[in-house]
């Protein structure tokens, strides 16, 4: 999405570049909120799909840089 | 069924001569090229034609160049045509040419000759064919494969379909495999055929051998998108368990390998979007795995499983030189250099993994030194055609038609078979060292002459930086800037602040805009972008910015503008809704995950997408 919006942009007004600010850290991903993700209701059904877990759409809040932790 | 194909003795010499100019063909070559492609397809019935479009999804020109590339590289092809028809001359492989380029391959000649116009008045060039050999193409992938004799040879269809799509990376199977038919059915007259990039026909069959259980292993080789949801419920019943992974990763491993290597679309692509959300996975090694695996699909070759590539930057223009130092015998002469790189012609957007022959020298001939046992490896291409990756490695062809990584820092290691060797043990076993590095490595190829750019930096709305009303910019009064900016030695403006941001505005059904809301906020953040596909309406719009970047080439001024991927937290455009991320606060409420720098700051004003799910949603 973000790939293609830039390539659009950029073929659409001919510009020369582009410049991602803070581009080590990006893509930004955060740990995933486990926990959070694992809740159920209080009936007993799962709070989040699968795909909110495998997607991590709940994270951890952090101030550490995007990838963290990585080599 | 079968394709039966006489082999184009006429295409044979043209492709042989390879008159490349290090830019581009001569047009003549190419129209002679387009006539005997022309030709040879005169002699396959239409229907024949129309089937194999829709079995291999392949133009019938395309796969009659693809086979006669295959013949034309086999470095003593005279050889085995001397023996069918003495009088007729076959050309000498021009291996000084091929070398030094990667436009010698099925793809990339295919793009410049099929932009050949034929004039349809004027008559074809003679061909003259090998009418004494037919080559068959098995279409009937269940088929087994027949013997080899001196008037047929066989080549499984399969195996071809691979060689097409994996751009190159098998094609050392398929040369191999067809001089092995030819050397088995000519036994008796002791011809040993053997490919360009090989110095002999030693390894010949090993590689044949090898082609033939590609084929196989990319018969069995299947990641669905069963297989996938599969992964992502064992990935997502228990997260913090590593049990299931420890055994998952290793089969990861090997599917990625295959994909790669016989660029399966289906199966990159459903790997892609597993990986990608493991890119989120508790534990730091399964993290790992996935950058390294993505690596892998991305580079679209398995080099870097081995370790990295040593990445080295230059400029296009710059001299295109690999030099190497390696330890071995004199009598090691199975090295090769593999290029993965887009064609160097311009026009073929495709990436092509190419072969090269190093030029070797002892080290103690190269620099003076003595009594060492270290080679000097080098290869000079020329200069680099067009701004990209390089990527390139040193290996090594081996028995079992094995295309074995060369390794450094190995210490005690005598000959370089015996240090591979040692290596191949490590390996199998605990011991890997990892000291020992393959020799391989990425050149990032910029624009020519980007080092001489001056660039200056401004914000849209404070191009004089005084950011005051009053003297508030645009893009009108930016390009108004250019000519002075131009006169002073500027010759590239990186503009900050250009894209669409949150003013409060109303638009129509057309798009325009009707008028502001409550009221315009013009105090709205340059950085939080409500559209990032938008240039800044109140800077000037759609207009606005190409009356600017027609004033900027004029000029020949460079624009670049800022590009974030944080996106506003207000008014932000639908689209992005779905992909938001979200964290819980101390009270457990959702809260949107605000823009930050990576250090610590966050921006209020702007919030994060979950870029896990945008991507791999997005194929």
């Amino acid at each position: 999405m973000i790939i293609q919006e830039t390539i659009d942009f950029i073929k659409k007004y001919d510009i020369d570049g582009i410049l991602i600010d803070n581009a080590e850290i990006i893509p930004q991903y955060y740990e995933i909120n486990v926990e959070e993700l694992s809740r159920r209701e209080t009936d007993g059904e799962p709070t989040y799909s699968k795909e909110d877990m495998f997607y991590g759409n709940i994270v951890l809040p952090t101030i550490e840089s995007g990838y963290w932790a990585t080599e | 069924m079968r394709l039966p194909l006489k082999l184009n003795l006429s295409l044979l010499n043209l492709l042989r001569e390879f008159p490349y100019s290090g830019t581009s063909f001569p047009p003549e070559f190419l129209k002679a090229v387009r006539q005997q492609l022309v030709n040879s397809k005169s002699k396959i019935p239409s229907d024949t034609a129309k089937f194999v479009k829709e079995k291999l999804s392949i133009d019938i020109e395309h796969l009659l160049l693809a086979g006669h590339i295959g013949f034309a590289k086999i470095a003593n092809l005279q050889d085995f045509v001397a023996l069918l028809q003495p009088n007729f001359k076959l050309s000498a492989l021009n291996v000084t040419d091929i070398n030094k380029t990667n436009v010698f391959n099925k793809t990339s000649l295919y793009v410049a000759v099929s932009s050949v116009k034929l004039d349809q008045a004027e008559a074809l060039p003679e061909a003259h064919y090998l009418e004494e050999l037919t080559v068959e193409l098995l279409m009937d992938e269940t088929e087994q494969i027949p013997g080899s004799s001196k008037e047929a040879i066989y080549i499984p269809v399969s195996l071809v379909k691979i060689s097409l799509s994996s751009q190159g990376q098998i094609d050392i199977h398929f040369y191999c495999y067809l001089c092995h038919c030819l050397n088995k059915a000519f036994a008796d007259k002791g011809l040993a055929l053997y490919p360009w990039i090989f110095p002999d026909a030693k390894l010949v069959p090993d590689f044949s051998d090898q082609g033939i259980a590609n084929i196989k292993s990319n018969l069995n080789l299947k990641f669905s998108h069963k297989d996938l949801d599969n992964y992502i419920r064992i990935v997502t019943d228990n997260p913090l368990d590593l049990g299931p992974l420890k055994e998952l990763l290793p089969e990861l491993e090997t599917l990625v390998y295959y994909s790669v290597h016989f660029q399966n679309r289906e199966i990159n692509l459903n790997l892609e979007r597993l990986f990608i959300a493991l890119l989120g996975h508790p534990h730091v090694e399964v993290r790992n795995r996935a950058v390294l695996f993505l690596n892998i699909l991305y580079d679209k070759t398995h080099w870097q499983l081995r370790g990295a590539l040593k990445t080295k930057v230059a400029s296009v223009g710059d001299q295109f030189k690999i030099e190497s130092i390696v330890e071995s015998e004199i009598d090691d002469t199975h090295f090769a250099i593999m290029l993965n790189t887009y064609s160097f012609s311009p026009n073929d957007s495709e990436e092509i993994v190419s072969w090269h022959i190093p030029k070797m020298l002892p080290y103690d001939a190269a620099t003076g030194a003595e009594n060492s046992k270290a080679m000097v490896i080098s290869l000079d291409f020329g200069n680099f055609p067009r701004a990209g990756f390089y990527d390139w490695k040193l290996i090594k062809f081996q028995k079992g038609g094995k295309i074995a990584s060369v390794y450094t820092g190995f210490q005690h290691a005598g000959s370089l078979s015996t240090s591979i060797q040692k290596l191949e043990n490590l390996e199998r076993g605990t011991g890997f060292t990892p000291k020992t590095k393959p020799i391989q490595g990425r050149i990032i190829v910029h624009p020519k002459n980007v080092l001489d750019l001056q660039l200056h930096e401004i914000y849209a709305d404070y191009p004089e930086g005084l950011p005051t009303e009053k003297h508030r910019g645009n893009f009108a009064k930016i390009a108004e800037s250019i000519a002075n900016y131009a006169r002073g030695g500027i010759n590239g403006l990186y503009i900050s602040g250009a894209l669409e941001r949150d003013y409060n505005l109303q638009y129509g059904e057309d798009g325009k805009i009707k008028a502001s809301l409550s009221s315009k906020r013009k105090e709205a953040s340059p950085l939080a972008i409500t559209n990032r596909s938008m240039p800044s309406t109140m800077l000037g719009g759609d207009k606005g910015l190409r009356t600017l970047i027609e004033a900027a080439k004029q000029k020949d001024v460079k624009i670049i503008l800022d590009f974030v991927t944080r996106i506003s937290s207000s008014r932000h455009h639908k689209k992005y809704t779905p992909y938001l991320l979200y964290y819980l606060d101390s009270q457990g409420k959702k809260v949107p995950f605000y823009g930050s720098d990576g250090r610590g700051w966050s921006y209020e004003d702007t919030q994060l997408l979950n870029f896990r799910y945008v991507e791999s949603r997005f194929f």
